[in-house]
């Protein structure tokens, strides 16, 4: 089963680049990833032939890390600078012949100025979320082999 | 009473700002301004880091031209080694600089402006967008996402990666360049130049359908700015500053680019928190100028490729002369975007691309350096200061978006008095109207500040303020 994890955010904004730490931690580290600044329309393209794929982000409102199934209504954020996951996955299907799973982590951020390093709270979340990848990546392994 | 409409934020542009408009007590236009409300801070960040960092952190400053911003680093890098960097490693630059161009013009034209053209200005803001085209511009649409996924493919393949390529610093580029390289990009250019050609064609054959656009929206003369080669064709790496006004007439030539601060001014507007240059001896704001695909074809007296000069010519035959609506820039992007694939293709068969010497090396022997070159949006200027480690002391940044400042202001202020009519004080403002208010913006494709992506959708609002600065009316809506 072919996974591709793609982690959105700019790590010289703080916690805008935590999704970046959760790929690089037990549980996410051993499957395919693509880390970008943010997601632009080519990457309907780019994730095409894959059984599943998983956007991870920081998001400043989320209150808790948490992974959701990407619906596949016709989404369209507001500033196309910011295409939103659905965006990219219902345009991979339109165009390009995605037939995969798509899914969405969210990870709390607090601190979006300019610096390196991840505030304590993105640090435990984080964790958090790495661990429910984990646990995600291992359920659609098994759900594949059957 | 006198009226001011806010729309914030301005959709489908890169970054955040929002657009005001004043009414006066008849509820007609009395001005418009165009603000940047994003402040990003960069310059400051730079401080006390190495000048050979600069690079890499000076790509963080924006997700859609990062190469511009690692090329004018690496100039000032070199400038400030004082060296001249070996042929293969101007002409790397050069070829991820084409294909850095020609994705980012994509993303303007196709995702970006392309609702508006083929849908309409009047479609609803629900359907004006990337899904609005898929049913029936289906193939239009894929092309597009393709001819950005070329130019991102050639950066990743020269760069090392897409967004933020750290291959090139000062004294050169890190790899050399090799045939599997060239041979995957030569896969595209086919596809690439008919993708273009079928773009040219449907915009030129919409062009008619939209003339009172072309009339009003940002249709004004004024001073245009570019980088040109020693003949004056077209140049996005290394030339010469050359300045035009609305007529033709050369104002400026041969300017040396690592001068501009002698030649060009900075004024500051307490609306935004973007600056206002200007050309010196105009004075401010007399001497407001434009940068970009507009302003590049303006300036060049020819493109030095086949296909773009044909329809550079032509370019410059509709309006007899420099095009002043800004409504062109999307027939320039277009035209850019084919000269980077035929210059692309060029370089392919040029051995010097295939060198083996990429790097020279040497210790820092100057403390100001200063690197520019053509971005997508128009020329980029980084001024570097050092101390005796070669460690930042200040870093000045001249953007292209900044340099189209005042000619945005005055295209919204164009577009608005055009097409917004006198409004009674419950009235709102109609939808295609304020679209076609932010389309004026989004001809210059401004590009603000990438660097903080966060989840999450931005309405457009629209407030609508009396005298004492209370809002009267605000609408929102999803675009």
């Amino acid at each position: 089963m072919r996974v591709l994890l793609i982690s959105v955010g700019n790590h010289l904004r703080r916690d805008d680049g935590v999704a970046h730490a959760v790929t690089q931690l037990p549980g996410a580290a051993d499957f395919e990833s693509r880390a970008l600044i943010q997601l632009t329309p080519e990457v309907a393209e780019d994730i095409a032939g894959y059984d599943a794929v998983i956007f991870l982000d920081a998001d400043a409102r989320a209150a808790d890390s948490n992974i959701e199934t990407l619906d596949e209504s016709r989404s369209v954020s507001a500033l196309t600078h910011v295409s939103s996951p659905a965006e990219i996955v219902e345009l991979s299907r339109t165009l390009f012949g995605f037939a995969g799973q798509a899914f969405l982590c969210r990870i709390p951020a607090d601190d979006l100025s300019c610096g390196e390093g991840l505030s304590f709270r993105a640090r435990e979340h984080a964790a958090r979320a790495a661990r429910e990848l984990a646990i995600l990546l291992r359920d659609l392994r098994s759900a594949h082999r059957i | 009473m006198s009226r001011r409409i806010v729309i914030d934020r301005v959709t489908r542009i890169e970054g955040h700002a929002k657009i005001s408009i004043q009414l006066d007590d008849r509820g007609r236009v009395q001005s418009a301004k165009f603000h940047v409300t994003e402040f990003r801070g960069f310059e400051k960040f730079c401080e006390g880091r190495p000048f050979q960092e600069m690079p890499g952190l000076m790509s963080r400053v924006c997700g859609i031209c990062p190469v511009s911003h690692v090329l004018a680093s690496s100039k000032a890098g070199d400038m400030l080694l004082g060296i001249e960097i070996p042929a293969a490693a101007e002409k790397q630059r050069r070829l991820v600089n084409y294909a850095q161009i020609l994705q980012s013009h994509a993303l303007s034209f196709f995702h970006l402006s392309s609702p508006d053209l083929l849908l309409g200005m009047d479609a609803p803001a629900s359907r004006r967008n990337l899904f609005g085209l898929i049913d029936q511009h289906r193939d239009f649409l894929r092309r597009g996402i393709r001819l950005r996924q070329f130019g991102q493919q050639v950066i990743e393949l020269v760069g090392g990666k897409r967004i933020h390529p750290g291959w090139s610093g000062p004294g050169g580029v890190h790899l050399r360049f090799s045939t599997e390289q060239r041979d995957e990009i030569l896969r595209w250019i086919p596809e690439g130049h008919e993708s273009i050609s079928i773009a040219l064609e449907r915009l030129k054959r919409l062009l008619d359908s939209f003339r009172a656009e072309v009339e009003h929206m940002g249709n004004f003369p004024s001073l245009f700015l570019a980088t040109v080669n020693a003949e004056g064709g077209l140049e996005y790496y290394e030339g010469v500053i050359r300045i035009v006004d609305g007529s033709g007439n050369v104002i400026a030539s041969d300017l040396e680019p690592a001068r501009y601060f002698t030649y060009l001014g900075e004024a500051s507007e307490e609306y935004s928190y973007m600056k206002s240059p200007f050309y010196q001896p105009f004075g401010y704001p007399q001497g407001h100028y434009r940068v970009g695909p507009l302003a590049r074809l303006n300036v060049a007296k020819f493109a030095g490729t086949a296909r773009a000069d044909r329809e550079l010519r032509e370019f410059k035959q509709r309006a007899g002369g420099t095009v002043c609506e800004s409504f062109h820039y999307h027939l320039a992007r277009l035209i850019e975007m084919q000269h980077c694939v035929e210059r692309i293709e060029e370089l392919m068969t040029d051995p010097e691309l295939f060198g083996e010497n990429v790097q020279a090396r040497a210790s820092l022997n100057r403390r100001e350096g200063i690197g520019s070159c053509e971005a997508p949006r128009g020329t980029l200027f980084h001024r570097y200061f050092v101390d005796q480690d070669g460690l930042m002391k200040k870093a000045e940044l001249l953007i292209a978006t900044a340099q189209n400042h005042q000619a945005m202001n005055l295209a919204v202020e164009q577009t608005a008095r055009h097409f917004l009519k006198p409004l009674s004080a419950d009235a709102s403002p109609d939808e295609g109207v304020l679209n076609r208010i932010e389309a004026a913006i989004r001809c210059y494709d401004p590009c603000l500040s990438c660097s903080t992506h966060a989840l999450g959708q931005m309405p457009l609002m629209v407030e609508m303020i009396g005298p004492g600065g209370a809002v009267l009316r605000r609408i929102c809506r999803e675009s």
